[in-house]
């Protein structure tokens, strides 16, 4: 006797489905799992067989075998659970042969026989409605992030008992759901997803008016940034209101971020999915493959649950020398490559960069009334950050402590949502003049780009010479500062490159301090 | 003899008050050299008052191992002298200051008896009203031919005796390490300098290591060499009031450059001040005021004073009495000689025009560092430097 039922799994940030085939064999009682599993898939036979023992449902003393195929794909995780069982059911004739065709089966089991939420349900339910299925029979926690995929039909069930019953056509499942729970999963997932997450707004930040104008300046052109100032001068204050300033996500890129969050196991009721931009902000004792993601088969680290949002360091200098190194690639390619005796992994990590660190060891550089560093310790605490992750970061600002005259300050900072038209205006000119090519934004201008995007008239030629000239400015500076200066110009919706723009712009320039 | 006196001086973990009751028992260093041949039961028992077994094992080998010949041959070679207590070149400042060093390495010359000497000391991280200054007073007392004298770090140190060559006068160097080790790294092209504009000093011996413990006994020397100490720019509470102390205790004059009562690195200079330390006002001011105390001595005195009459002003010297006077206007009014953020800037531009933006004062602030009037010292900090 066999049956064969569909269901699914994440592999790296890719989503496959499975075929759950079983056989129950005459031969000695034996429950044998073949097909590229690892442990917690093994696993699996025994939760099933006790879930099912405690639901009354003993399963025959026969040779039972489940293959899950295509074998050459690596299973992990328990979202094999549910297909398993009801497999079983299916052979033993509990529920009706062939109500699970065009039907997706997700879900762990406890022993109990209830359903438990597994992680990557989203993407699979993705895969299964570009293949043709109808239905999903998943986790009813998991039923909200699965309702983001438009077009498939999405049943959320909490227990076994409750599948057999609705297999068998003795309870229609939504109206039970609905009656049974005036909040209806479902409802409450449209519900939540039509509703606005709010991100905190510029308007509380008092007295940091050119932190705030470096952080529109990188928003704008997509810059990397760096914020540099003694501790506690909310720093990180002004790093969380980032993402509320960048231009809103696409209905694409949320599913995007959606589903990397969705594998990574980190969507629950309360969050179902990704709405605002990510802001991600790791400890400074974080390891490489918390960045970039661990495990055998690595999960999304915080590189790519910063994808598309702000991935916020503290305290820079305090972090690994290696995963500051690390930064480098994702910092250029938008993406990781991981190795793994699995194979290679590459997992998207289009961030934009914010970074806070003190000036000094003590935090008051060059205030030489309260800093009393010496000159090499100034040097050496610099030096902590390579060269290539600073030469990438072309916003540098000075944060100042806020003094109470400017916290009693009755008059707010710039709101959030003005600072946001100003990013997408700026934005607007920079996709219409990108148009065709590969840019999106400023800050991606390769030097070749730069001579036809940034081509400056004369007294501005004049200037610039000057610049690079008085004040020993490498090629490299050059260039990041004439990216700043057209980003600075597109706020000022100016066609060219005004001197004032360049002078701006040279302001921002990140420079290693100490004399 | 002074073979086997390096010999003592050089041998590791040996101290001066070691090497003080070694002579005292033994007459004089050759005399050790033979008891460490001849593993004397005297000598570890002197030493083993002092050291653990492991280290007087450690000290004699080190002693019967040296090549005696070769080891000084090497030194001399490297344009090293060793100046032992007994020797006539001996600074005689040095000597009369209680705990002297029982030798001294030098590379160049030692700072002339007959000559005026005032040692020079601050902060390392000074201002740059701290910088100008160094650099004003180091080339006109050495434009005046009186001799500088500091301790080469970097900040005030440096930079005054750098002045001193610029001006044409000697300076000498005192390091906490041997002379054969430039220390710090960044005033190497000064370290390379001096021995052929004065000399590189020191008590340990070619090849120590610079060292936290080897600088106040550096410091004591600084302060021995001087007939004046002058500081220019300290903190309340810094190493620089312990140097003071010291050359207080040996009867030298101490001078100090006033500052702000604002700036905490004034702190320093302006407390000596209260105390009742000499001020002083400008190089030409402090330098007249040196060569009196000079003549007072009895030294020379008549050539010093007439000198002292006849001073031309110093280009670099004026520069002090000038640089305030030049009228400040636009965005370089408000910016201060000390670092101030461009915020800070900015809030002091508002003043006076209340519409100004702040992405405005930020070019301005820039275009002006291109143009030499403003320099920018960190991200978002700006000074003006005192003088172009
Ligand atoms: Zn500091």
């Amino acid at each position: 006797m066999y049956s064969s039922i569909k269901s699914g799994t994440v592999y790296g940030l890719k989503s496959f489905l499975i075929d759950v085939e079983i056989d129950i064999s005459n031969g000695l009682p034996c429950f044998v799992m073949v097909g590229s599993l690892n442990s917690e898939v093994r696993e699996s036979a025994e939760r099933v067989r006790v879930a099912l023992k405690n639901m009354g449902m003993n399963i025959p003393p026969s040779h039972i075998t489940v293959n899950l195929s295509p074998a050459d794909i690596r299973k992990t995780g328990t979202g094999f659970d549910m297909a398993i069982a009801l497999g079983l059911l299916e052979i033993m004739n509990i529920i009706p042969q062939s109500s699970l065709r065009d039907t997706l089966v997700i879900g762990e089991i406890g022993l109990n026989g209830e359903v438990k939420r597994v992680s990557g349900v989203m993407p699979i339910v993705y895969e299964a409605k570009k293949n043709g299925y109808t239905t999903c029979l998943i986790p009813i926690e998991n039923a909200m992030e699965a309702s983001l995929v438009e077009g498939i039909r999405i049943i959320g069930v909490s227990d076994l008992k409750m599948v057999k019953e609705l297999l068998n056509g003795n309870m229609d499942v939504l109206a039970e759901a609905s009656e049974e729970n005036s909040n209806d999963p479902l409802n409450k997932a449209v519900d939540i997803t039509r509703r606005e997450e709010k991100i905190p707004d510029f308007s509380d930040v008092s007295g940091q008016e050119s932190v705030i104008r470096g952080a529109l300046i990188a928003a704008s052109g997509n810059h990397h940034m760096l914020m540099i100032g003694p501790p506690g001068t909310g720093k990180t204050m002004i790093a969380k209101r980032i993402p509320g300033i960048l231009p809103e996500l696409s209905d694409d890129e949320k599913l995007e971020v959606t589903r990397i969050y969705s594998i990574a196991g980190k969507l629950n009721i309360e969050h179902p999915m990704i709405k605002n931009r990510p802001f991600v902000d790791p400890h400074h004792s974080a390891t490489v493959s918390a960045l970039s993601g661990g495990g055998g088969i690595p999960r999304p680290g915080a590189l790519s649950l910063a994808h598309k949002g702000v991935l916020f360091l503290d305290e820079l200098p305090e972090f690994d020398r290696n995963v500051i190194d690390m930064l480098r690639e994702p910092l250029e390619e938008k993406c990781i490559n991981i190795s793994r005796a699995s194979g290679n992994f590459v997992y998207p990590a289009d961030i934009m960069l914010v970074a806070a660190m003190n000036p000094c060891p003590c935090g008051y550089y060059p205030d030489h009334n309260k800093c009393n560093c010496s000159p090499g310790a100034v040097r050496r605490y610099m030096g902590h950050i390579s060269g290539p992750v600073l030469e990438r970061i072309d916003i540098c600002v000075a944060v100042r402590k806020i003094r109470v005259k400017d916290l009693e300050n009755k008059n707010k900072g710039i709101s959030s949502s003005k600072l946001r038209e100003k990013v997408l205006r700026a934005r607007k000119i920079q996709e219409e003049r990108y148009k065709g090519l590969n840019i999106t934004c400023n800050s991606e201008l390769g030097v070749v780009d730069l001579r036809k995007f940034c081509a400056l008239g004369k007294a501005e030629s004049k200037l610039a010479e000057d610049i690079c000239e008085n004040l020993d400015l490498s090629a490299r500076s050059y260039h990041r500062m004439l990216k700043v200066a057209r980003t600075i110009a597109d706020l000022d919706e100016s066609e060219d490159i005004k001197e004032r723009h360049l002078t701006e712009a040279l302001c921002y320039r990140p420079q290693v301090a100490g004399l | 003899m002074k073979k086997y006196k390096y010999w003592l001086d050089s041998l590791p973990f040996i101290g001066g008050r070691t090497a003080e009751k070694l002579l005292e028992y033994f007459k004089d260093a050759r005399s050790v050299y033979e008891a460490c041949l001849l593993n004397d039961d005297d000598l570890k028992n002197i030493l083993s008052k002092r050291l653990n077994m492991d280290k007087v094992t450690q000290v004699i080998k080190a002693g019967a191992d040296a090549d005696i010949d070769g080891d000084y041959d090497l030194m001399i070679a490297k344009g090293i002298r060793f100046i032992d207590e007994d020797d006539p070149y001996y600074p005689k400042r040095l000597k009369a200051v209680s705990n002297h060093p029982y030798a001294i390495y030098v590379k160049g010359d030692l700072p002339g008896e007959d000559e005026p000497a005032v040692s020079v000391i601050g902060s390392r991280n000074c201002s740059e009203y701290g910088r100008i200054a160094a650099d004003a007073f180091g080339s006109y007392l050495g434009q005046s031919r009186i001799n500088v004298i500091s301790g080469m770090a970097v900040g005030v140190d440096g930079l005054s005796q750098q002045g001193a060559i610029d001006g044409g006068g000697k300076t000498f160097a005192v390091l906490g390490s041997g002379v054969d080790i430039c220390y710090p790294l960044q005033n190497r092209s000064l370290y390379e300098a001096i021995p052929q504009n004065g000399g590189i000093i020191s008590a340990f011996p070619p090849g120590t290591p610079p060292s936290r413990s080897n600088f106040p006994f550096r410091n004591s020397i600084v302060a021995a060499l001087c007939d004046v100490l002058l500081v220019i720019e300290a903190r309340a509470r810094s190493g620089t009031s312990i140097t003071v102390n010291l050359a207080l205790s040996m009867n030298k004059d101490i001078y100090a450059v006033p500052g702000r009562i604002t700036d905490r690195l004034s702190d320093g200079c302006n407390m000596l001040i209260r105390q009742g330390s000499g001020v002083a006002l400008s190089p030409e001011d402090f330098v007249s005021e040196v060569n009196i105390l000079w003549a007072r001595r009895g030294e020379a005195g008549d050539v010093i004073m007439n000198r002292a009459k006849e001073q031309i002003l110093c280009s670099r010297a004026g520069c002090l009495a000038k640089a305030n006077n030049a009228p400040l206007t636009g965005i370089a009014g408000y910016v201060d000689i000390n670092p101030m953020s461009a915020e800070e800037i900015h809030e002091r531009r508002l003043r006076d025009e209340p519409g100004a933006v702040l992405s405005d004062t930020l070019s301005r602030l820039s275009l002006m560092c291109v143009k030499g009037e403003l320099i920018q010292v960190a991200s978002g900090y700006y000074l003006r430097p005192v003088k172009k």
